[in-house]
């Protein structure tokens, strides 16, 4: 079931939350099903597919940063993702750092 | 502070430790905007890193114990040590003109003759440096931000390429 909301998050997220029409066109599953679906019904094995697939090919597709992360955390290993993230916070603390000093100078003008 | 220390902040605390500076003194000694070195230094006395006495800034000698493991945590100081290749790799490609302080890196073959004489020349630098930094006095005039940054070693390209492939 985790697996099921996991997918269709993904699935959402990346089409920036279509109508269950859309949804219905894009992955083949009939509207019924799709709205059952939505609202937590169990999913088959092919319907989880469908998803899926079309998750994977939106994600090789889009060079979104956001869509890039995804993908990481789908992929890579914990100790790769911790990496990541070291290198991330610190980007951002040197971030507002920078963010504050700038606007320490626009307040000072 | 879960993130360790950036490079410029640890560059204020070792501008610091030589001696007790003032904001502008520390920007002078590190090359670092004033606004900049209160942005940073702020929240170094924040983290309870750094005092104010008589207008100047210093390391928090009273309460070392609480925070000289966290800025020394082996896991902070790798990110720090790779912010640095970052850097230092950043700077080799973007110089087009005169790369007087350029990276060199080289992929060749040792015999053990060679290996016995690239090890004497890295004892030699070693020496070098070691020397250098048994006399700090005779420095202590001269800026921080003149400071060199010097890098050395070696290892199997294999090894480098294992490495490589644990990082996914």
């Amino acid at each position: 079931m985790k697996e099921q909301k996991e997918i269709i998050k993904q699935y959402m997220e990346l089409n920036n939350n279509p109508t269950m029409r859309w949804v219905s066109a894009d992955t083949g599953i009939q509207l019924t099903r799709v709205l059952r679906l939505m609202n937590g019904c169990l999913m088959k094995l092919d319907e989880y597919f469908a998803f899926k697939n079309k998750v994977i090919k939106k994600l090789s597709s889009s060079y979104s940063f956001s869509a890039l992360a995804m993908q990481c955390e789908d992929k890579l290993s914990q100790a790769s993702l911790a990496e990541l993230s070291q290198y991330m916070k610190r980007s951002l603390k040197q971030k507002r750092f920078l963010d504050s000093n700038l606007s320490f100078i626009q307040t000072a003008s | 502070m879960n993130e360790g220390l950036l490079l410029v902040e640890r560059m204020i605390l070792e501008s610091i430790e030589r001696t007790q500076k003032s904001i502008a003194e520390i920007a002078y000694d590190t090359g670092l905007r004033t606004n900049l070195v209160c942005t940073l230094i702020s929240h170094l006395v924040m983290d309870n890193i750094v005092i104010l006495r008589k207008g100047k800034y210093m390391l928090n000698y009273d309460e070392k114990d609480q925070w000289i493991g966290l800025i020394n945590n082996p896991v902070h100081i790798q990110n720090e040590v790779k912010e640095l290749f970052i850097s230092l790799i950043n700077s080799h490609f973007e110089l087009s003109e005169k790369k007087q302080y350029g990276l060199k890196i080289k992929k060749i073959w040792l015999n053990k003759f060679d290996e016995k004489i690239l090890e004497a020349h890295f004892n030699n630098l070693n020496e070098f440096i070691v020397n250098l930094e048994k006399y700090p006095q005779r420095r202590k005039q001269e800026k921080l931000k003149e400071k060199r940054v010097v890098f050395w070693g070696q290892s199997f390209y294999g090894d480098l390429a294992e490495e490589s492939l644990k990082a996914s």
